[in-house]
């Protein structure tokens, strides 16, 4: 399924009908603001042999929650047996999901997570191919969030089986965190899962965009969002490895922020600084330690000034 | 008539399909000798490769490539890395990547020619470096071989550059690509290309009536915006019309788009021509009244009436300064533009001369002299092409 915010539609549908096969189902979701005046969606849907459209109905929302409308809508709509969900812009190598489904049918695992490469510009710039960078490792789900910071963390980086997202209890998106929404539920499913494996195989790439939401709640909902994946992450066996890394992301979410901020010739917004207050107090002070080692020390002097007394 | 074949292997680098039927054309035409062995190794310069054309389903493919002994693919020997964006590091890492070509590419210990595009990026460079025994002839079919060489290259690369290899769309113009390593430009008869394009040529569609052809290009790679992309598809649609076209057909530039995935022309609801033809053969196919466009050398290669809608004002906001897409932009403006001045060829020349000095001075300082010579004997053209945002006014003036 690809939910569709703007541009983009176009090169996403044509490298996946590069690597599309019988087995696949697209769904494209019209998620722009404007309902998609220059046709875009449909060409793609057009392109795609399998594939059907669906549109969000609240088009007045900002990006992140009509993204995050569009990842609920498909999951209710779809009745595959797998799904993933690749954003308008990203683009995949030949093949690529067709390799991850394969590892996880012989894996049996409800949910494979993979790894993606963030690209910026036209050119992209994928991360170094060695040897041993490539094939399945099997480890549990709660490995899929650690160490990368949230690399695996998202839905667009991982294949979920039906029977994770049909099981009593399931995660579902919540469309109130806006951006903070897909990231909540790609911790949710990870934890969730009982078994799971990671999959190195290169060949998902993420484009970077500049023109990111920095309104007041996509803020709020992108920190809320990490919030609740910190609670989450209490209560798994291994919280003393995931609390930390939550914190950990949600306070490099919070840095981010700021140097954009900054960037943009401004001081950092009090909002700011008051949630990453919040994130520092609501957790022991060996976790926060954890946390802050974790972090580049940019970032860590960047919070050491945000919050003197920290 | 018996031809006495040429020692040792050619390898050839072929980025997209006008570039094939370029290097098929240089062959039959007798430009590249006789090789012995004849290797093609494909590349995509898309900005998303997985998005672009797969140049072996090219109309005609299988057909012109009959004398061809190996078909390489350069970006499956990267993967998965951006083939323009890949290049070895280490002098390890250049002798696997040797042996990884000698092997595939089946090379003995026989000669090795190098017919190479675009010798300032991957994977050119790196074919030459990992070939440093081969000589290099290089080949532009499209108006950059006028243009400046866009960076200084090696002493090891650059010295081994014997020919450019370009098509002859303005006779007694001298291109520039490469001058400095002393290079000896060879043409190709634009006629010779258009036969062989139509050899590829898909079916004509019936009962087509009077059809334009429009070039969707790069734009966005232009510095236009969307907005802007789109009200300059809609001047060159009255343009077409104006031409007296009653139907109006899209084909893609030969370029490939590195940055905008955007399809302006399909927006506007215009019908591509068969995507898997050579370009120049599908706009033959069409016998189009006109061919519309803004940069695209399918203008000047095409044969027919030709139409550049704005290219002054995509000069404009041309940024930087140094922009491969100047210099074409420019002889396109001069040869299809509006208002186009009258301009001899000396002046044509003095013209390209001073823009490869003001692009890479470093490469073309004596072209100095003929920019300052055009602003004072020919003011207007000057004041049009070679003045406006030029960071070297001042020595140009």
């Amino acid at each position: 399924m690809v939910p569709v915010l703007s541009s983009g539609a176009n090169t996403t549908a044509k490298t996946l009908l590069r690597g599309t096969d019988e087995r696949v189902e697209h769904l494209v979701v019209d998620a722009t603001a404007d309902a998609d005046p220059r046709g875009r969606m449909q060409r793609a849907v057009g392109r795609l042999p399998r594939s059907r459209a669906a549109a969000i109905h609240d088009r007045t929302a900002g990006p992140g929650r009509r993204r995050a409308e569009a990842i609920a809508l498909a999951l209710a709509d779809l009745r595959t047996d797998w799904v993933t969900v690749v954003d308008a812009g990203d683009f995949v190598a030949p093949g690529f999901h067709l390799r991850v489904l394969e590892a996880a049918e012989q894996l049996g695992a409800p949910l494979v997570g993979f790894g993606h490469t963030r690209v910026r510009g036209p050119v992209r710039v994928p991360e170094p191919a060695t040897e041993d960078s490539s094939g399945v490792v099997v480890a549990p789900a709660w490995r899929g969030l650690v160490g990368r910071g949230h690399r695996v963390g998202r839905l667009w980086s991982q294949l979920v089986h039906r029977s994770l997202l049909d099981s009593p209890g399931a995660p579902v998106p919540d469309v109130r965190l806006h951006h903070g929404a897909d990231h909540l539920l790609g911790w949710a499913l990870h934890l969730a899962a009982g078994s799971s494996a990671l999959v190195e195989v290169p060949g998902y790439y993420r484009t970077v965009h500049g023109d990111a939401d920095t309104s007041e709640e996509a803020l709020l909902g992108r920190v809320r969002g990490h919030q609740q994946a910190i609670d989450l992450a209490r209560g798994h066996i291994r919280a003393d490895v995931l609390v930390p890394e939550a914190v950990r992301a949600a306070l490099r979410m919070i840095c981010r922020l700021v140097l954009a901020d900054l960037d943009a010739g401004s001081r950092p917004r009090p909002r700011l600084v008051e949630l990453a207050d919040e994130v520092m107090t609501g957790v022991g002070r060996r976790t926060l330690d954890a946390a802050r080692a974790g972090l580049e020390p940019g970032d860590q002097r960047l919070l050491a000034a945000l919050r003197p007394a920290a | 008539m018996v031809t006495t074949p040429t020692p040792g292997t050619l390898l050839v680098l072929v980025p997209h399909s006008t570039a094939w039927l370029f290097v098929t054309a240089a062959l039959r035409a007798g430009l590249l000798g006789h090789p012995e062995r004849l290797v093609l190794v494909t590349t995509s310069q898309s900005g998303v490769p997985e998005a672009g054309d797969e140049l072996r389903r090219t109309l005609g493919w299988d057909r012109l490539n009959t004398d061809v002994d190996v078909v390489l693919d350069h970006d499956e020997l990267v993967a998965p890395h951006h083939p323009l964006g890949w290049t070895p590091t280490t002098p390890a890492e250049l002798a696997r990547w040797r042996e990884l070509l000698l092997q595939r590419a089946g090379l003995g210990g026989g000669p090795v020619r190098l017919l190479l595009r675009d010798l300032h990026l991957a994977p050119a460079r790196t074919l030459a470096a990992a070939l440093p025994e081969a000589a290099v002839d290089v080949y532009a079919e499209d108006l950059s071989a006028w243009a400046a060489t866009p960076t200084v290259l090696e002493p090891s690369v650059a010295g081994r550059v014997g020919r450019l290899l370009h098509v002859d769309l303005w006779p007694g113009l001298i291109p520039r690509l490469l001058a400095e390593t002393g290079c000896r430009p060879v043409a190709l008869d634009p006629a010779q290309l258009r036969a062989l394009a139509g050899e590829v040529a898909p079916p004509s569609e019936p009962g087509r009536g009077r059809v334009a052809v429009l070039v969707e290009e790069d734009l966005a790679g232009l510095g236009l915006d969307e907005e802007e992309v789109a009200a300059l598809v809609a001047r060159q649609l009255a343009a077409a019309h104006a031409a007296g076209a009653d139907r109006v057909r899209a084909v893609r530039d030969p370029l490939p788009a590195l940055g905008s995935d955007s399809e302006a022309l399909a927006e506007a609801g215009l019908v591509e021509l068969d995507e898997d033809a050579v370009p120049l053969a599908a706009v033959l196919a069409a016998d189009p009244v006109v061919v519309v466009g803004c940069r695209s050398t399918l203008l000047l290669t095409a044969g027919v009436p030709a139409v550049a809608v704005q290219p002054e004002g995509v000069l404009e906001r041309l940024r930087p300064w140094a922009h491969p897409s100047r210099l074409p932009l420019v002889l396109t403006a001069l040869r299809c533009g509006p208002d186009a001045p009258a301009a001899g060829l000396a002046e044509v020349q003095q013209l390209v001369d001073a823009l490869a000095h003001t692009t890479q001075p470093a490469l073309h300082p004596a072209g100095a002299t003929p920019a300052r010579a055009l602003a004072a004997e020919r003011p207007g053209l000057a004041e049009r092409f070679l003045l406006p945002g030029n960071p070297l006014v001042g020595s140009a003036g």
